[in-house]
């Protein structure tokens, strides 16, 4: 997990968009505040033979975590069709509002995306298939 | 004839005649400083003997406290491991905060401007400050690993010391028995010179004895015959001297009846 300042206010007639930046193969993506549930030390995760998808306790509850990349500490829990879904590997730099630009948040003068969380899982999945 | 004149006559006769003596008696003489270098050798030995032993003693002294160090060192092993673990722990405290930080500023953020963003900042400001906490923390761990090293060759300097200090113990003793072996030599060789010239060694001590003092009495006895008040001289020596002149007579007299030169 890396520090990442605050947005700064926006400029008048901007509109910001709350969220999470994380890193993801070396690129900086974002993760909208409906998307992203909470963030969590990443716990022992079991593994489920012949899947990609591993099981955690998370917080109370048993929740799939999928590694879409090594390493990293933590795991971003997020809410992908109404399942809670943990998601491995992300380094997250940070969280706040910050304004939209396209697709995604402007960060200084950086174009950051939204991770398409949904369409990663069924990458997966298919890969998986 | 004055008393002092025939004081100093008496004296330089009967230096003379021990001078005479000592000639003749070269031999005994030879012999006497022969003991008493064996003497002296037997001293010097039983001191040099003395210092290994103290030397010894010392070197035994120096490897406790060596040993007592090296102990240090380990304990400061063990206190070390201890801070890494206790910063270890406020290291995952901090991570844990950071990640709390993180949610309070992800909750903040759902709730949606303005509601949220007092919110935000506040787990904003909480992050970077843990985040500075955690930078201290880790120049603190850099900082121990470099006290670690540090403390690691100090443990191997001391285990050299240590090896150093049993080696110069071991080599003291080797000289103290080297030592006790000479002394032991030395005692054979005195009885061996007593039993090679028939004199008694105790005798041959008080001869270089005499013979040391009488060589200091007469150049004592000619500083102050060139001297002024000699009569002064002579009555405050004549209660000394005249049992020596006396002795010295007797000893001659008894050569004499001896048979002697």
């Amino acid at each position: 997990m890396t520090d990442l300042p605050i947005a700064p206010d926006a400029a008048p007639g901007l509109t910001r968009t709350a969220g999470v930046v994380v890193e993801f193969e070396s690129r900086l993506y974002f993760v909208p505040a409906r998307v992203a549930e909470r963030i969590v030390a990443k716990p022992v995760v079991s593994r489920v033979p012949g899947s990609e998808f591993g099981i955690a306790l998370v917080n109370g509850r048993v929740t799939s975590v999928i590694d879409v990349a090594e390493g990293g500490n933590d795991l971003l829990v997020c809410d992908i069709e109404g399942e809670a879904l943990a998601l491995s590997g992300l380094k997250v730099y940070g969280c706040g509002f910050y304004p939209s630009r396209g697709n995604g948040i402007a960060l200084g003068d950086e174009l950051v995306p939204e991770l398409e969380v949904t369409a990663l899982i069924h990458r997966r999945r298919a890969r998986e298939r | 004839m004055s008393v002092t004149d025939r004081l100093f006559d008496s004296l330089r006769h009967a230096v003379r005649g021990a001078r005479v003596a000592a000639g003749t008696a070269k031999t005994t003489l030879d012999e006497a400083a022969l003991f008493s270098q064996h003497e002296r050798a037997n001293v010097a030995t039983a001191q040099s003997l003395r210092t290994a032993q103290a030397a010894g003693a010392t070197a035994a002294q120096q490897r406790s406290a060596l040993e007592a160090a090296a102990d240090h060192a380990r304990l400061l092993v063990s206190r070390g491991r201890d801070m890494r673990g206790s910063a270890h722990q406020v290291r995952d405290a901090l991570e844990r905060a950071k990640l709390v930080a993180l949610n309070t500023g992800l909750e903040g953020a759902r709730l949606g401007e303005p509601a949220g963003k007092a919110m935000v900042a506040a787990a904003d400001e909480l992050r970077s400050v843990i985040g500075r906490a955690l930078a201290a923390l880790e120049e603190h761990l850099s900082l121990l690993s470099q006290i670690e090293r540090e403390r690691e060759k100090l443990r191997d300097l001391v285990e050299q010391a240590k090896t150093a200090a049993s080696a110069l113990g071991d080599e003291l003793l080797r000289a103290q028995t080297a030592q006790r072996e000479a002394a032991g030599a030395l005692e054979e060789l005195g009885k061996g010179l007593e039993r090679s010239t028939g004199t008694d060694r105790e005798a041959a001590r008080i001869v270089a004895t005499a013979a040391e003092h009488a060589r200091g009495l007469l150049e004592a006895l000619s500083a102050l015959a060139g001297r002024p008040q000699r009569g002064a001289v002579a009555r405050a020596l004549r209660p000394t001297l005249l049992p020596l002149l006396r002795l010295m007579r007797e000893i001659d007299r008894r050569e004499i009846e001896n048979g002697g030169d």
